[in-house]
């Protein structure tokens, strides 16, 4: 047996029992050859070494860092699944945003009329309030000096906008059970 | 175990059935402790992400461990860039002719048997390229088959092979440098 043979049939005895016929020519081969016989016995060390490499075990909270890095489940509200919240989230966006388009004139209506009321409360409660909204309605006036008059064409878009996003953001929280929305899609 | 919904305490359950066996892979594939946490957290993690996608006929176990190894093999390959001249002298000469390796067959104290010689050789697994630890941890330390090693890795079965025979002549060849030529004998 060649030298080349014997060292591809020590290899492979680490893989498969070898046929009788080749077992007796390559020990022939290993009685004779100082030099495969050494590679034979080096090889066997090496693969028993691997062999008995000792499972190692991570730290001791390693499953506690896990679990900290998962994903933030989708839990749902009321029964129901957190996907469907999600689309009644974009719904909302929609809905909110052209009420607040139709509605438009009535909200200028009642925004005017707020201060009124707080300068007219009377009754036994409400004059602490008048008073406290009073003052900050009265900065509010003494700030607007100083600005340039605000255009309700472009006032009334970016209300209906924030609005939007304020009902869309209570859908989504309600939707994560009011924990930290992540939307982190499953990924392999 | 219902794991459809991603359920929380049972995916701890199976971190806990599974760690040993994923951070001891990884140890051996990246080669040291902080970077094999690291890469185990983010198997368990890229796991749990994708558990809608795991078939429930398949074994957990290897669908799991095959997460792992693509991430170790990353992390391996990118913290070894620097270090790709272990990666040519390794591969270099492994089938070529049989090196002069010192005859200790007849030593009844042989070197090899020796609990210091099995501490290093499983130290320099790590020192291999990336593939090589990772075929030599999957055969001999995991028993993974062939055909599980070739889906594992993505490689073809005769790739496969080929890895495990350089694999176990570069992890020898690295053996014999460490030690003294006495040393052997
Ligand atoms: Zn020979």
């Amino acid at each position: 047996m060649e030298c080349h043979t014997s060292l591809t049939l020590i290899q492979e005895s680490f893989e498969r029992i070898l046929s009788s016929i080749e077992q007796r020519e390559l020990d022939d081969h290993l009685l004779t050859c100082k030099n495969c016989r050494a590679e034979a016995v080096l090889l066997t060390g090496v693969v028993n070494a691997v062999k008995e490499t000792p499972l190692e075990m991570p730290s001791h909270d390693f499953t506690l860092h896990v679990m900290d890095r998962l994903p933030v489940p989708v839990s749902g509200f009321l029964g129901i699944p957190g996907d469907v919240m999600r689309v009644a989230a974009a719904a909302a966006i929609v809905v909110a945003t052209f009420l607040t388009w139709l509605y438009q004139d009535s909200l200028i209506q009642i925004s005017k009329r707020i201060p009124e009321t707080a300068s007219i409360g009377t009754d036994s409660v409400s004059p602490y309030f008048a008073q406290i909204f009073g003052s900050i309605y009265g900065s509010w006036q003494y700030m607007a000096t100083f600005l340039p008059p605000i255009d309700m064409d472009v006032a009334i878009p970016v209300l209906s906008v924030l609005i939007a996003i304020g009902v869309a953001q209570v859908v989504l929280r309600m939707a994560h059970g009011f924990e930290p929305v992540e939307l982190d899609e499953v990924t392999s | 175990m219902d794991l459809s919904e991603g359920s929380r305490p049972a995916f701890a359950s199976l971190i806990e059935r599974h760690k040993g066996s994923i951070f001891s892979m990884a140890l051996r594939v990246v080669g040291n402790r902080e970077d094999a946490e690291e890469a185990a957290q983010d198997a368990f993690v890229r796991a749990f992400r994708a558990l809608s996608k795991f078939r429930r006929d398949a074994k957990f176990g290897t669908w799991l461990y095959r997460i792992a190894m693509n991430v170790c093999l990353t992390k391996a390959r990118q913290s070894r860039l620097d270090v790709t001249s272990i990666d040519a002298s390794a591969e270099d000469d492994v089938d070529s002719a049989p090196l002069q390796i010192p005859d200790h067959g007849d030593n009844p104290d042989r070197l090899v048997e020796r609990s210091e010689f099995k501490d290093r050789v499983q130290n320099m697994i790590a020192s291999l390229p990336p593939k090589y630890s990772a075929v030599l941890t999957m055969y001999h330390m995991q028993d993974l088959s062939y055909e599980e090693m070739s889906e594992t890795l993505d490689l073809p079965i005769g790739t496969v092979k080929a890895h495990l025979f350089r694999a176990r002549g570069a992890l020898k060849k690295l053996a014999i440098t460490a030690f003294e030529p006495q040393e052997l004998r």
